[in-house]
């Protein structure tokens, strides 16, 4: 299935990118994490949060082709 | 009280929120009488200066769909735990220079422990949930990514 990567904040320049098509053969939120890990090393130097579109979801949730997945770093507002 | 339930409302102003517009948001409250507390928090960018460099200002960016609704859900359960009469809650979106204000909680309600205790309550919880990202921008345009602490 193909995904479509929303990076945020200090994502966006470790992957030096704001969205991203992102190719993924396996199922769920779980599995998607380890691949992002595995694909993009460097977003293992921050703890990052996943959205699916746009609701945060627990990592046993079954992805579909076209899922929208934000990757959201540690939140920084006020 | 479900007068109190309202949907979803934007929280994000582009740039800086203006004392003029704070000004107003309280001058409207005057024919609201039950009231007899106010509780304002005000984000103000501060100038920090890290190795010789000073903070000129902050771009915030957020996912802006989660945040409404984050905020929307700490503005609720805010109102289940204590006796209030509105809220207003804006943050800004985009550049907010030093000494601007970025953060605008309002609380009010009919006596000051309940609004004193929500606002801190709905600053600690929108900083810790609404996912906004601030980008500390140097007066030599170089950058940090804010940490809140």
């Amino acid at each position: 299935m193909n995904l479509k990567l929303t990076f945020y904040g200090q994502t966006t320049e470790l992957v030096n990118s704001n969205q991203l098509d992102f190719h993924f053969n396996k199922t769920s939120l779980k599995d998607l994490s380890e691949e992002l890990e595995i694909a993009y090393p460097v977003l293992t130097r921050i703890e990052c949060k996943l959205a699916v579109n746009n609701r945060f979801e627990n990592g046993g949730l079954i992805l579909k082709d076209n899922d929208e997945i934000s990757i959201l770093p540690p939140f920084s507002g006020g | 009280m479900e007068l109190k339930r309202r949907a979803p409302k934007p929280i994000f102003k582009p740039g800086a929120i203006s004392a003029e517009s704070i000004g107003k948001s309280i001058a409207n409250h005057q024919t609201k009488t039950e009231i007899g507390a106010h509780s304002i928090f005000m984000g103000q960018v501060r100038a920090d200066e890290i190795a010789g460099k000073k903070v000129a200002a902050i771009e915030y960016t957020a996912n802006e769909v989660i945040a409404n609704e984050e905020v929307f859900k700490i503005r609720e359960e805010a109102f289940d735990k204590y006796d209030l009469t509105c809220m207003h809650i804006y943050h800004s979106i985009g550049k907010v220079n030093a000494g601007e204000i970025c953060l605008f909680i309002f609380v009010s309600s009919p006596r000051r422990n309940a609004a004193n205790d929500a606002c801190r309550f709905i600053l600690e919880a929108i900083k810790e949930k609404a996912p906004i990202f601030g980008k500390e921008i140097f007066e030599d345009e170089s950058h940090q990514w804010k940490v809140n602490s």
